[in-house]
């Protein structure tokens, strides 16, 4: 993951702001769901869509994917092997060259019908520097709100991520 | 269901049914796939062993799936509204078979249970751990 260098002042001074702003690359769609179904072999007649775009018909637990901006787009450079998943948690400028996410809560608000459209406000709500056992760094707390294309609210995120400097033996 | 049954299901302590999957590779690439994270770790078993994992590994998302899928398959009508501190305390690797089990913790008036949930790769192992909110206003009796 490319994480943008910085201070922690400069992480600190941006607690509170948006950082990014991103669109679903694909909305709520019956071959996904269908998919997604397949791999975690879920046998459920509650994801059969009547048709009247009123039923939920992905399961909520989808709501990052269909959050998810595209890997690659029309214009864009050539895709580097081993890209991450195109999620903005890098973004904030901080020193640390690793990040690894340590607690989720989601609350899931709305059900994922067919043809939404989801679109993610990713807002850093908390920096807290702290030393571990594994490195130097801080807690970087982001909370993610995710929309329709109604702006109703279909999930909120918190998620809590560690950025550090990982100890090397030489520093033992 | 009957009236006992669910009762039953919803009595504090009550063990929420268990959901096993069988992760081999094949099916970590169709997760992968299907919930769009091509990170290397969870499709390269080379580069997973190389960054220290025993192997490669499912992610985040697997987790809430499989989580979901084990409240919505214990009680028809179930739905899973949150997850609360959710944490990855090891990795769902390659051949593991990874169960979600749950325990109901507490339960309202208005419908609303809340469970803890965990995925394990055997009794020693959990990977995963979280409270979870469940409406069961829709459960029929």
């Amino acid at each position: 993951m490319y994480l943008e260098p910085g201070t922690w002042e400069d992480a600190e001074s941006l607690v509170g702001t948006v950082i990014a702003e991103q669109v679903g690359a694909d909305p709520v769609n019956a071959p996904m769901v269908r998919q997604y179904l397949e791999s975690l072999e879920w046998d459920s007649a509650a994801w059969n869509d009547p048709g009247d775009g009123l039923a939920p018909m992905a399961p909520s637990a989808m709501y990052m994917t269909f959050g998810m901006p595209a890997y690659w787009g029309p214009g864009d450079p050539p895709l580097p092997d081993g890209s991450l998943a195109p999620f903005p948690f890098g973004r904030v400028p901080a020193p640390g060259s690793t990040m690894m996410a340590t607690q989720t809560d989601v609350t899931f608000a709305a059900p994922l019908r067919d043809g939404d459209r989801l679109h993610a406000t990713w807002r850093l709500v908390g920096v807290t520097r702290k030393t571990l056992a594994i490195g130097d760094g801080a807690f970087l707390d982001f909370e993610t709100t995710y929309r329709n294309q109604a702006d109703e609210v279909v999930a909120v995120e918190r998620t809590s991520t560690f950025r550090y400097e990982p100890v090397t033996p030489d520093d033992e | 269901m009957t009236s006992e049954r669910r009762d039953d299901a919803l009595r504090i302590g009550a063990k929420i049914a268990p959901v096993s999957i069988h992760l081999t590779f094949q099916r970590m690439v169709m997760i992968a796939s299907a919930n769009r994270d091509f990170a290397p770790i969870h499709i390269d078993r080379e580069y997973a062993r190389r960054s220290g994992a025993d192997d490669a590994y499912t992610n985040m998302m697997f987790v809430m799936g499989l989580m979901q899928r084990t409240v919505e398959s214990w009680l028809p009508g179930a739905r899973l509204t949150a997850l609360k501190q959710l944490r990855m305390t090891a990795f769902n690797r390659v051949d593991d078979v990874v169960t979600c089990r749950g325990v109901v913790h507490a339960v309202d008036a208005g419908g609303e249970v809340a469970a803890e949930l965990w995925l394990e790769t055997s009794p020693e192992r959990k990977t995963a751990v979280a409270t979870a909110s469940i409406s069961v206003r829709d459960v029929a009796d």
